[in-house]
């Protein structure tokens, strides 16, 4: 392009760039601006709060809905069960997200939706009903029942919080020579590296500070869910001899009060047991009809996370259906396609036609060491899915310390990004 | 501040990288920054990540995941980020845009 015709160029680009601003602050001054309500403030929430008012400004208001005033991230929860972290170093709460980009908290368990001619309206338990143009559903998962199984005793801590610290507690309170038996559900799960993760750091614990003490893995799946050449090393070497991993094992039901649990390959007693039931959508939901029948997860257009059951509500973070990874470095990704999205929407248009995300998990092995795993994910018009990039999926060599402090530098972006 | 109709090239991509590398490239932790960066810079890094065979690094892995094109996308967008350091208010994606057209019409 030569000086004339860039500058001219330019100056077309520029004026209709203006045009665009001064139509739609026009349109925004006289119009009452764009709501959505956001239900959840987890990885997946949080983030499509803020991004949508980060990229949406005044155009649109955002109130964020979740049952507790501060969210317990999972990301880095297993470090809570060694002793070396706190889970105050890992609960973050919504003030930032207010002060910084104007994003409304409401406190309450939002226990229904509905629609309210073509606006949308959210119930919560203590009977308020907020009322949005679009919601965006981010409550992340439940749990089957298990027959037998009383979380209050045998905690899963699959969900951070109080959970976390029932389980840390049972551990620290083991016997030297005592039995640590966990349960890993059928994927997809949440974080697939997450539970084989656990299984090395509580095993590095009591390696140090419960001579004696053994670590039984009983996974629901056939083999290693992620990362194999890490974990099949972490167990046949780093912790051969303490550890022991049961592949394709159901359970049948537990005993809460004797801490063991009946399986099709038999029974295991243990001194502490950490029994992860199956996952599904969160039950919000569920209760709103997002799943179609068979299925476990919402099923939404991966272009908008806008459900294929019910138009204007959009489900991301683990609820969702795409069959992308259940990771929190992901449901921020996802949110960022949905508030991109739903501005779009809110301006007449359709949504990017070619989206990405990305996945990036760090996980510890040891006290000091850690591996990772990543992949990125792009939008396939044919199938109208979420594809996994080939080249772009792997996972680290081998853990090093590096990595762990790599791990640190990471959660910090993330969390920042989310909740900050 | 008003939803532009067009939301900037690049953007959605280029947020993408924000999980790591900080909310519009302000990473908060020892990661690199990429606000602040040229768009040259940050390109040639890119596809130099991308075709070399380096796999146990986990930005090798990422930058695989991209065409040029989008790489190109992402790195320009960090790029004008840089020209307007210091607006990190909640509307900087509009207002960069917006301050980025000017000031090229004013430049040339
Ligand atoms: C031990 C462990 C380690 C992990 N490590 C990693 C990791 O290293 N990297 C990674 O990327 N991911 C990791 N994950 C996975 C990650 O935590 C989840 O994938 C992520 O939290 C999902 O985000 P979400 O927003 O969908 O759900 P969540 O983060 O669980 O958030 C859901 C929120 O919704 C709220 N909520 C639910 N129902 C309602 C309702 N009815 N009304 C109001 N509020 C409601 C909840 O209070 C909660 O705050 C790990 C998970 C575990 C368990």
């Amino acid at each position: 392009m030569n000086m004339i015709s860039r500058r001219r160029f330019l100056t077309l680009a520029g004026a209709s760039a203006a045009l665009a601003v001064n139509s739609t602050i026009l349109r925004a001054q006289s119009a009452t601006p764009a709501s959505v309500i956001v239900v959840g403030g987890g990885f997946a929430g949080a983030t499509v709060a803020k991004y949508l008012r980060l990229w949406g400004g005044n155009s649109v208001t955002v109130t964020l809905v979740d049952t507790n005033l501060a969210h317990v991230s999972c990301i880095l929860s297993n470090l809570v069960l060694n002793g070396s972290y706190k889970l105050a170093n890992i609960t973050f709460d919504y003030t930032a997200l207010g002060q910084k980009y104007g994003v409304k908290f409401v406190q309450g368990r939002v226990e229904g939706i509905g629609v309210a001619g073509n606006r949308r309206s959210v119930t919560l338990a203590n009977g308020q009903t907020l009322y949005g143009d679009r919601i965006v559903l981010a409550p992340g998962i439940d749990f089957d029942p298990i027959p037998g199984l009383d979380p209050n005793k045998i905690p899963h801590a699959w969900v951070a919080g109080p959970q976390t610290t029932l389980l840390q507690q049972q551990i620290a309170a083991m016997p030297a020579g005592g039995t640590f038996v966990m349960t890993i559900p059928p994927a997809p799960y949440r974080c697939p590296p997450g539970p084989y993760e656990r299984a090395c750091l509580v095993a590095d614990y009591l390696k140090r500070n419960k001579p004696g003490s053994k670590v039984v893995v009983l996974d629901a799946n056939p083999s290693i869910v992620a990362e194999p050449h890490t974990f099949t090393t972490a167990f046949t070497q780093t912790y051969a001899g303490l550890l022991s991993y049961r592949p394709g094992v159901s359970i049948v039901s537990v005993d809460s009060n004797a801490r063991s649990v009946q399986t099709n390959q038999g029974l295991f007693a243990a001194n502490v047991l950490n029994v992860i039931p199956p996952h599904r959508a969160g039950r919000i939901v569920a209760n709103a009809g997002l799943i179609p029948p068979g299925s476990r997860w919402a099923s939404v257009n991966p272009l908008s996370y806008e459900s294929t059951l019910m138009p204007g509500v959009h489900v991301i973070g683990d609820s969702q259906g795409t069959g992308q990874p259940k990771s929190g470095h992901i449901a921020n990704a996802e949110a960022k396609v949905c508030a991109d999205a739903i501005l779009r929407a809110f301006a007449g248009e359709q949504p990017d036609p070619a989206p990405m995300t990305n996945s990036a998990c760090y996980s510890p092995i040891t006290a000091t060491t850690a591996s990772w795993l990543t992949a990125v994910f792009a939008y396939d018009a044919g199938s109208g899915t979420m594809k996994v990039v080939p080249d772009s999926f792997g996972e680290a060599a081998t853990p090093t310390k590096d990595n762990f402090e790599d791990m640190f530098d990471w959660a910090r972006n993330l969390f920042a990004d989310t909740f900050a | 501040m008003a939803v532009l109709a067009q939301p900037p090239a690049g953007r959605l991509l280029a947020s993408q990288c924000a999980q790591c590398h900080g909310t519009n490239g302000q990473s908060v932790g020892g990661i690199d920054k990429l606000a602040g960066e040229s768009t040259q810079e940050i390109y040639q890094e890119l596809l130099e990540m991308k075709y070399t065979n380096k796999t146990n690094d986990i930005m090798h892995r990422q930058a695989k995941g991209y065409n040029e094109s989008q790489l190109w996308l992402i790195s320009q967008y960090y790029g004008s980020l840089s020209n307007v350091r210091g607006s990190t208010s909640t509307s900087q994606g509009q207002e960069s845009t917006g301050k980025t057209a000017d000031d090229d019409d004013k430049k040339d």
